[in-house]
């Protein structure tokens, strides 16, 4: 690795006329105020002789993400660099399933995740390449769009959901599925983490983050909201909280062996969320009260529709 | 001429048909207060939506057992004579309504607005008690075909007569939403009624609502929404109801739609 000669703004990774460095005339990112942890990748680097290494903008316990400008493909990346700890066993461990991952994820090639470009080892231990996808979260869609109907919540986030589900059928778990996770790329949602799983489960936060990201795209802005339960509120109005049936219903979709359930989750907690937030009143069946009733007076009923129960 | 060009081309007679749908929403209120019910049997289809009024669960109670009586007693009864059937229900209600109690044995005080149709082969009778409302939709165009019972109705008619002036008129706006009639004032008197039954043409759609719909949404809006959704009417129905909480300025007031589409 060395140190890079050309100018890049080490936040959105484009080529910078000298004299601009310290303030981006693109995205007007300051450098002086990115100063990066201890064992960081330094700004400007050249990693592995090809990436020229920006701002870290993700770190946690396996990799560190960073923007980074592909010197070949002449594109911006993002570039995950496994960080495993210290080297043993565990490390080595974790560094097979950093790899394992992201092999997967390039070989499934999904619509709704990012592309993986490769997954090498390296000097560090091992590093993935991922697509560039802009900055505009669904956090952010949210706030633009407001409120979406159910059929526009469908075609935005069922996508997302058919990815998670072949993700998790390959044990591969999403850190962190909320709004601010998920991010747009062209017209579409994608996510852009993943990790591999020890079991086949998602952990109980991922579902509640799961479900917090599709209230939100259907209750409006994606304000993160205190979880004052230990289902998890996910009302904007800070007041309400999902029934347990949305969590069941998730759980089950999820861990059951059964065909795709997306489009049925998604409607499904679009109607928990209705009620969760009293726009909706829970359906009931036709009351067996009238029904039988009818019967007793030899009334055909041909249809009920009612409220009461 | 080939022989098969000769042959009468077997025709079946088209029978349209009434398919009916609802969406019910809380609003921003802590009670649902509203209650409907379609039920259709062999003789017709009967709809009904009541908005309950009164204190804690008092609303909720009257404008179930409105919509209970109404189902239970069309069921149990020979109609003969739809109109008298309906006023009588009417009458019938408001009694049972005025004598409901709380756990305590204490007066309720509460009360409930009706609109009803009943169609039987394309023929539509109504009955209306309060300020919610049934709408014919007829050709792309929307006509309310009951009246408001509330202050402002009887402002309108004193002052059209000339007994108050414009002064007194809106001195008194401020209480024009009040009500004149529902069903558990008591004696209850001021009905709208279908004088005769109106013939439904194919295409008509009837939609009843309670007043949390036209008080967000204007008659050209609720027009939209229908002819939007137009293949859809389940999603009309809850487009309406998504509108109207969408669209109410500040807090929105529980709503309650049935549409009625004879298709």
């Amino acid at each position: 690795m060395n140190k890079e000669p050309e100018n890049y703004c080490i936040s959105c990774m484009q080529r910078i006329p000298q004299g601009t460095e310290e303030c981006c005339p693109f995205c007007g990112f300051r450098k002086s105020s990115y100063a990066p942890d201890e064992g960081l990748l330094a700004p400007d680097t050249l990693f592995e002789s090809r990436y020229h290494v920006g701002a870290a903008y993700l770190t946690d316990g396996t990799f560190t993400s960073y923007a980074a400008f592909d010197k070949i493909m002449k594109r911006r990346v993002v570039l995950r660099v496994f960080n495993g700890g210290e080297p043993g066993y565990e490390h080595f461990k974790s560094r097979g399933r950093f790899l394992d991952t992201y092999k997967k994820l390039a070989e499934m090639g999904m619509v709704s995740f990012t592309v993986v470009y490769t997954c090498k080892s390296c000097e560090e231990g091992a590093y993935a390449v991922c697509e560039y996808v802009s900055d505009i979260t669904l956090s952010h869609e949210i706030s633009e769009l407001g409120r979406l109907d159910f059929e526009g919540a469908k075609s935005l986030l069922l996508p997302v959901i058919v990815t998670l589900k072949l993700m998790h059928d390959e044990r591969l778990v999403h850190g962190c599925v909320c709004a601010e996770a998920v991010r747009k790329k062209d017209k579409t949602m994608v996510l852009c983490d993943a990790s591999g799983s020890a079991g086949n489960k998602f952990a109980a936060d991922d579902v509640r983050e799961f479900l917090r990201m599709f209230v939100a795209v259907m209750y409006g802005s994606a304000v993160p909201v205190p979880t004052e339960f230990i289902a998890g509120a996910f009302s904007a109005r800070n007041e309400l909280s999902l029934p347990q049936e949305a969590l069941d219903c998730i759980a089950a979709a999820f861990e059951s062996g059964r065909e795709i359930t997306a489009d049925i989750v998604l409607r499904r907690l679009y109607h928990c969320g209705d009620i969760a937030l009293g726009i909706k009143k829970e359906p009931v069946r036709p009351p067996e009260s009238i029904i039988s009733y009818a019967v007793s007076e030899g009334v055909k009923v041909k249809g009920l529709l009612t409220s009461l129960t | 001429m080939c022989p098969e060009n000769e042959r009468s081309i077997p025709t079946r007679k088209f029978e349209p048909e009434m398919k009916y749908y609802a969406s019910s929403i809380v609003g921003t209120r802590k009670y649902q207060q509203d209650s409907y019910a379609c039920i259709e049997t062999p003789e017709g289809i009967l709809a009904v939506i009541c908005d309950g009024m009164g204190g804690l669960e008092g609303g909720e109670r009257a404008s179930g057992l409105a919509v209970r009586t109404l189902v239970e007693d069309y069921i149990s009864g020979s109609i003969a004579n739809i109109r008298k059937f309906l006023r009588n229900e009417a009458i019938r209600i408001d009694s049972m309504v005025t004598k409901l109690c709380d756990d305590n044995g204490r007066p309720l005080g509460a009360g409930t607005t009706m609109v009803a149709v009943y169609i039987d082969n394309g023929c539509m009778d109504w009955i209306s008690v309060g300020d919610s409302k049934i709408y014919v939709i007829r050709n792309n165009t929307i006509q309310c075909i009951v009246r408001e019972h509330n202050y402002r109705m009887m402002l309108n008619d004193m002052y059209m007569k000339g007994e108050i002036t414009l002064e007194q008129y809106r001195s008194e706006e401020h209480k024009a939403e009040a009500l004149i009639s529902f069903l558990g004032i008591g004696s209850v008197s001021l009905i709208d009624e279908s004088e005769n039954s109106l013939q439904l043409m194919q295409g008509d759609i009837i939609l009843l609502c309670s007043d949390g719909l036209y008080k967000s949404l204007s008659e050209q809006m609720i027009l939209a929404v229908i002819s939007d959704n137009y293949f859809d009417m389940q999603r009309a129905a809850d487009e309406l109801t998504d509108a109207a909480l969408r669209y109410s300025s500040k807090s929105q007031d529980n709503t309650t739609v049935v549409l009625l589409h004879y298709v």
